[in-house]
C-alpha cells in the first residue's frame, strides 16, 4: 500500500478523533488549532477527496440547515482501511524515530 | 456562536461566482461550509468582515479553477478529436462531400475577397492618401458630352490654388504625353513606354519612393526625365543612369532629357500608372507648347492638391465659385468668362478615384463599385451554398450519431458541452477544407487573374488583413453551418436515441427541404444571370453596327516619319491583291471622340441652334475601308475640287437638326463647310452610349486601317510588316486588329460574363454534391420502406418516380423564388445598356431545365441503385 502524504494523514487522523462530528469545518479548526498554522479550504477538500477515493473514508451527506444557507453537510468516517494505514504509518514512525534519536537526541517535542 | 434567528445568507454575487466555478463533485456541501464560516464571522464579529472573507475566498479558488478546466479541456478536446477523426474516416464518402463543397466555396470566396481588397486598396499607399484630392471640372456652359466632369484643368492652377487657399499644402499639376506611348531611346535601345509630365511637387504629394535623385530637384529643371526601376535596367543595364542624356520623341517632338533620378515602380494599386516622368518646365520652357501655360482656354492639365486637413474639403470646394470670379472667369451672369462659359470645379478623394470616379479622361481604366460589390456578392452566394449543403448532410445524418449522443448524455455531457463538441468538429472541417480551399487558390489564381482582367497583385495588398478575414471566414462559416446541425444532435433525448427512434423528425426535414429550395434558388439566379450576360454579349456583337470590323488591321502612326509617308505606305499596300483598301484616319469606328466642337446651325424654320458634335478626320477611302453606307448625298470624291470643305453627317445629327434636304445645307466646323453626304448611323462608341451626332471631314490623322482580303493573317500581317519596314526606319512595326479594339469596348461585361459563368458552375457543382449527399442518405433510410412497395408489386421506374419527386418538387419551388429575384436584378443590370436585349421567358425556362435535369442526373444514380435493388437483400437485414 502507498504511504499517504503529511496532509491527508494529518487530516485522516483529525477525522478520526473528532469521531462523528467530522466534516470539513471543524476538521480544518482543529488543525489550525493543533499545528497553529491557516488551513486553506482547498487544503481540507483535496486530501479528503483523495482518501475517499483510496477507500480510506467513507461519507454521508446530512440534512440541510438554515446556518448553512440551506445546504447539507458531508460527513466523514475512517473505513477499517484508513485506520490501519493510520497505524500503519504510525508503526513505521516510531520505527524509524526509535533508531534516529539513537544518534542525536532529538529536541523535546511541542505537541 | 449558532444563533439560528441571526441567520444570514452569503453574498449573493459571491455565491453565484463559486457555485460557477465549482466542479460538481460535493457543490453544494462546500458551499454549505463557506456559509457556515461566513455566517460564524457575520455573527462574532462584523457582517461586512464576513463578506471581505468570502470574497477572498472565492479569488483564491479561482486559478485552481483555471487549471482545472484547461486540464479537462485538453482531456475533452482529445476525445472530441478523436471522435471527430474516426467519424470522417468511417463515412469517407460523405467526409469528401463535405469537405470538398466547403473547400470549393471557400475558395471562390478567398479569391474574390482577395480581388476585392485589391481594389479597395488603390490608391491608400500614398503617406497621406487621405488629404490628396484631385481637382475635377466641367463647362455647364455647354452640352452633352463636353458638360460632364472630368479631369481637366489649366497649366497654372495648381499654383493659383497654392497660392489663394490657406487650407492647400502641396499642389501638383500632370500631363499626359499626347500619345499613349513615346518613344525613349538610348544609344541603339528604343523603347515604347508609357509616362507623364509632371512637376516638383507631384513627388512629395504621392508616395513614389525616389530610388536614386534628389526628391525636391528631380523635376524642376526643363528637360528632366525621372525613370521607373524597370525602364532604367531597360535603358541602362549595369549603368548608372543620373546624368546620362537620352532622346524621347513623340509624334514630331523630340527632346534630349537628362535622367535626374530613378523611381520605384508604381504599385499595381495606384490609379497613376507611369513608366517615366518628364518635368512640367520642358512644356513651360518650349516655346511650342506656350499657348497652354497659363492660359484659361487650354485644359490640358490634371492638378491634385494635398489639404491640410481632410476635412478641409468642403470649405475649399464652397470657395471656388468666388475665386473663380476673381480669377475673371465666372458664370455668364457675372460676365467675366465670356462665351457662355460656366465653370465648376470639385474635388475628388484620390481614394474614390479608383472605384468611385466616373468622370471622362480618366487615365487608367477605373473600375466600379458596383462590379466589386457585385463579384462580393457571388462570393457570399456560393459560400452560403457551400455552407447550407454542410448543414443539410450533417442533420440528414443525425440519426447515425444518436447512439454516441446518447451515451454521452447518460455519462453526464451537458448540451452545452455537446453543442461545443459539433461545432468544434465542423471547425475542424472546416479548418481541412481551408487546406483545400488554399491548395486551390494558388493553382487558380493565375487563370483568375487573366479572368478578371486585373493586375491584381497580392503583394500589393497588405497582408494582415487579409489573413484575418480568411481566418474569420472560416470560423463564422464553421460556426454558422455548424450550429444547426449542433443544436439538432445535442436536442436528442437519450432514451429515444439509444433505443434507436427515428430522430430527425418531420420539422428537420421540412427545415432541410428549405435549405435546398434556398441553394437551388441561388444557383438558378447565378444561372439565369449568366444566360442574359452571355445573351446581351451576343446580341452586342451581332447587332449590326452599320460597319465591319472584321479583317481590318490598324497600324497606328508614332512617328513623324511614319505620317510623311502614311500616303507611300497606302499605295504600296493597294499594290497586294491582298489589301482591298487602305485609309488614313483620326478616328477609328470603335471611337470617333477625338474632339468635340460646338457648332452653329440654322434649322429650316431659320432658328439658329447650337449643338455639340463628334468630329473626327478622314480620308476618301474611310466609308470603303469601313463599309459604312451613305443614306444620302455622296461620299468625299476626289472629283470634286471643294471637298476638303465638305462634311458628311451621321442621321442622328440630320434628325436632331430637323432638316429635311441636308445636302448642301451650311456647317461651320472651323471653316465654311458644307454637307456633301449623310451616312447612316453606325455604333461609334460603346452600346452603353446612345448614337450621338458626328461630323467627318477630310484630313487626316494616326490611323492607317487596312482592309484585308479574309485568309491566312500571318500571311497578311508578314507583307504589312514588310511593306511598312520598306519605308520607315524610325518606327517598329506595331499593329492591332479593329475586332479586339471593339472588343476592348466589352470587356468588363465579358468580363463579368464569364465570371458569372464560371461561378454559377461552381455553385450548382456545390449544390449538387448537397443533392447527392441528400438523395443517398434518403434512399439509406428508405431501404426498407422500397423493399416493401417492390414485394407488393411496385415496379422499378413507380419507384424511381416516387423518390426523384421529391426533390424535383424542391427544384420548382426552388424556380418560383428564384425567377423574380433574377429578374429585377438582371432588368437592372440591363439598364446599364442603351442597346439591349429584351428579357424573354426563354431564359427562365432554360434555367430551370437545366437545374431540373442537372438535378435528376444528380439523384438518378442513387434511386435507380436503390430501385433495382432486390428486396430480398433489402429486407433480410432486421
Amino acid at each position: 500500500m502507498r504511504l499517504l502524504s503529511r496532509s491527508e494523514e494529518l487530516v485522516l487522523l483529525t477525522a478520526w478523533k473528532l469521531q462523528g462530528d467530522a466534516y470539513t469545518i471543524p476538521i480544518r479548526e482543529e488543525l489550525i488549532r493543533v499545528t497553529g498554522q491557516d488551513w486553506s479550504f482547498g487544503s481540507i477538500y483535496d486530501p479528503l477527496e483523495r482518501l475517499e477515493r483510496k477507500k480510506l473514508l467513507e461519507s454521508y451527506v446530512t440534512e440541510p440547515t438554515k446556518e448553512r444557507g440551506g445546504r447539507s453537510k458531508r460527513i466523514y468516517r475512517l473505513t477499517k482501511d484508513g485506520k490501519k494505514a493510520l497505524l500503519e504509518l504510525r508503526r513505521i514512525q516510531e520505527a524509524l524515530w526509535a533508531e534516529a534519536a539513537r544518534f542525536d537526541p532529538a529536541p523535546k517535542k511541542t505537541a | 456562536m449558532k444563533n439560528p434567528g441571526s441567520m444570514r445568507r452569503s453574498p449573493r454575487a459571491a455565491e453565484w461566482l463559486l457555485k460557477t466555478i465549482h466542479s460538481d463533485r460535493g457543490k453544494y456541501t462546500h458551499l454549505g461550509d463557506f456559509n457556515e464560516i461566513y455566517n460564524q464571522i457575520a455573527s462574532c464579529r462584523h457582517p461586512a468582515l464576513a463578506s471581505g472573507w468570502y470574497w477572498i475566498q472565492v479569488f483564491r479558488s479561482l486559478p485552481g479553477f483555471f487549471s482545472n478546466k484547461i486540464y479537462w479541456s485538453v482531456t475533452m478536446f482529445r476525445n472530441y478529436l478523436l471522435i471527430s477523426f474516426r467519424n470522417i474516416f468511417k463515412n469517407k464518402w460523405f467526409s469528401l462531400i463535405n469537405i470538398a463543397g466547403l473547400a470549393v466555396g471557400m475558395a471562390c470566396f478567398i479569391l474574390i475577397l482577395a480581388f476585392v481588397q485589391f481594389e479597395l486598396s488603390f490608391d491608400r499607399f500614398h503617406d497621406r492618401a487621405d488629404r490628396i484630392f484631385r481637382v475635377i471640372s466641367r463647362d455647364a456652359g455647354r452640352q452633352g458630352w463636353a458638360s460632364q466632369f472630368a479631369d481637366h484643368s489649366p497649366e497654372h492652377l495648381a499654383r493659383l490654388l497654392k497660392e489663394e487657399f490657406p487650407e492647400v499644402v502641396r499642389a501638383t499639376r500632370t500631363r499626359d504625353i499626347w500619345t499613349d506611348k513615346a518613344i525613349l531611346k538610348y544609344g541603339d535601345k528604343t523603347y515604347y513606354q508609357k509616362g507623364l509630365f509632371a512637376d516638383t511637387e507631384f513627388l512629395e504629394v504621392f508616395s513614389y519612393p525616389l530610388l536614386k535623385g534628389d526628391k525636391t530637384r528631380a523635376l524642376a529643371p526643363p528637360n528632366a526625365i525621372v525613370l521607373t526601376h524597370a525602364v532604367a535596367d531597360k535603358l541602362f543595364p549595369g549603368e548608372d543612369p543620373i546624368g546620362r542624356t537620352l532622346e524621347y520623341r513623340v509624334t514630331n517632338r523630340t527632346y534630349e532629357l537628362n535622367v535626374t533620378g530613378v523611381l520605384e515602380d508604381p504599385p499595381k494599386n495606384s490609379h497613376l500608372q507611369f513608366e517615366f516622368l518628364v518635368s512640367v518646365a520642358t512644356t513651360v520652357a518650349d516655346k511650342r507648347d506656350a499657348y497652354m501655360v497659363h492660359n484659361w482656354y487650354v485644359w490640358n492639365f490634371s492638378t491634385y492638391i494635398e489639404l491640410q486637413e481632410a476635412g478641409d474639403q468642403g470649405a475649399v470646394e464652397g470657395k471656388f465659385p468666388a475665386f473663380l470670379i476673381r480669377q475673371g472667369q465666372g458664370p455668364p451672369e457675372n460676365g467675366s468668362a465670356g462665351e457662355g462659359r460656366n465653370y465648376e470645379f470639385r474635388l475628388q478623394p484620390i481614394r474614390d478615384i479608383h472605384l468611385r470616379s466616373n468622370i471622362r479622361g480618366e487615365l487608367a481604366t477605373n473600375n466600379q463599385i458596383r462590379y466589386v460589390t457585385l463579384f462580393m456578392s457571388i462570393a457570399v452566394i456560393v459560400l452560403l451554398i457551400a455552407c447550407i449543403n454542410y448543414m443539410n448532410l450533417v442533420t440528414a445524418r443525425a440519426t447515425a450519431r444518436a447512439k454516441e449522443i446518447g451515451i454521452r448524455k447518460v455519462a453526464g455531457a451537458g448540451r452545452g458541452q455537446l453543442l461545443q463538441q459539433f461545432i468544434g468538429e465542423t471547425l475542424l472541417l472546416a479548418f481541412l477544407a481551408l487546406g483545400l480551399a488554399l491548395i486551390l487558390v494558388f493553382s487558380a489564381l493565375p487563370s483568375f487573374r487573366t479572368l478578371i482582367g486585373s493586375e491584381f497583385d497580392l503583394s500589393a495588398v497588405s497582408n494582415t488583413p487579409l489573413h484575418l478575414m480568411i481566418l474569420g471566414t472560416v470560423l463564422i462559416v464553421g460556426v454558422a453551418s455548424g450550429i444547426y446541425p449542433a443544436l439538432v444532435l445535442s436536442a436528442f433525448r437519450p432514451v429515444n436515441a439509444l433505443k434507436d427512434f427515428g430522430t430527425s423528425g418531420r420539422r428537420g426535414s421540412r427545415l432541410r427541404n428549405g435549405l435546398v429550395v434556398l441553394q437551388f434558388s441561388a444557383s438558378i439566379i447565378l444561372i439565369i444571370a449568366t444566360l442574359v450576360v452571355f445573351r446581351q454579349l451576343n446580341f452586342i456583337r451581332n447587332q449590326r453596327l452599320g460597319y465591319d470590323r472584321e479583317n481590318v488591321v490598324v497600324l497606328p502612326v508614332r512617328e513623324p516619319e511614319t505620317r510623311d509617308k502614311a500616303q507611300i505606305i497606302k499605295t504600296e499596300l493597294l499594290s497586294h491583291p491582298e489589301v482591298l483598301g487602305v485609309s488614313v484616319s483620326g478616328g477609328l469606328p470603335t471611337n470617333i471622340r477625338s474632339r468635340y466642337i460646338g457648332v452653329e446651325f440654322q434649322r429650316d424654320n431659320g432658328e439658329s441652334v447650337k449643338m455639340e458634335l463628334c468630329y473626327d478626320y478622314v480620308d476618301h477611302d474611310f466609308l470603303d475601308v469601313f463599309r459604312i453606307e451613305l443614306a444620302q448625298g455622296r461620299n468625299f470624291s476626289r472629283e470634286f475640287g471643294d471637298d476638303p470643305k465638305g462634311v458628311l453627317l451621321n442621321e442622328t445629327a440630320v434628325r436632331q437638326l430637323g432638316w429635311s434636304d441636308p445636302v448642301g445645307k451650311k456647317v461651320d466646323v472651323g471653316r465654311d463647310h458644307h454637307v456633301v453626304g449623310v451616312i447612316k448611323d453606325f455604333y461609334f462608341a460603346s452600346f452603353h452610349r446612345q448614337i450621338e451626332p458626328m461630323a467627318l471631314t477630310l484630313g487626316t490623322g494616326n490611323n492607317i486601317a487596312v482592309r484585308l482580303s479574309p485568309g491566312d493573317p500571318a500571311q497578311r500581317l508578314a507583307l504589312l510588316k514588310r511593306v511598312f519596314e520598306n519605308n520607315t526606319t524610325s518606327q517598329p512595326f506595331d499593329f492591332f486588329f479593329l475586332d479586339d479594339a471593339f472588343n476592348r469596348l466589352y470587356q468588363k461585361e465579358q468580363r463579368t460574363g464569364q465570371l458569372f459563368g464560371y461561378f454559377s458552375l461552381l455553385a450548382v457543382f456545390i449544390a449538387c454534391l448537397g443533392l447527392l449527399g441528400l438523395s443517398s442518405y434518403t434512399v439509406d433510410r428508405r431501404t426498407k420502406e422500397i423493399g416493401i412497395r417492390k414485394v407488393l408489386g411496385a415496379s422499378a421506374p413507380s419507384i424511381v418516380r416516387i423518390l426523384t419527386g421529391e426533390f424535383v418538387r424542391l427544384v420548382l419551388m426552388a424556380n418560383l423564388i428564384a425567377w423574380p429575384v433574377a429578374f429585377l436584378a438582371m432588368r437592372l443590370w440591363l439598364q446599364d445598356f442603351a442597346y439591349r436585349i429584351a428579357l424573354g421567358w426563354q431564359v427562365f425556362a432554360l434555367s430551370a431545365a437545366a437545374a431540373l435535369l442537372i438535378a435528376c442526373v444528380t439523384i438518378g444514380s442513387q434511386t435507380l441503385k436503390a430501385a433495382m435493388t432486390d428486396p430480398v437483400i433489402t429486407l433480410r437485414y432486421e
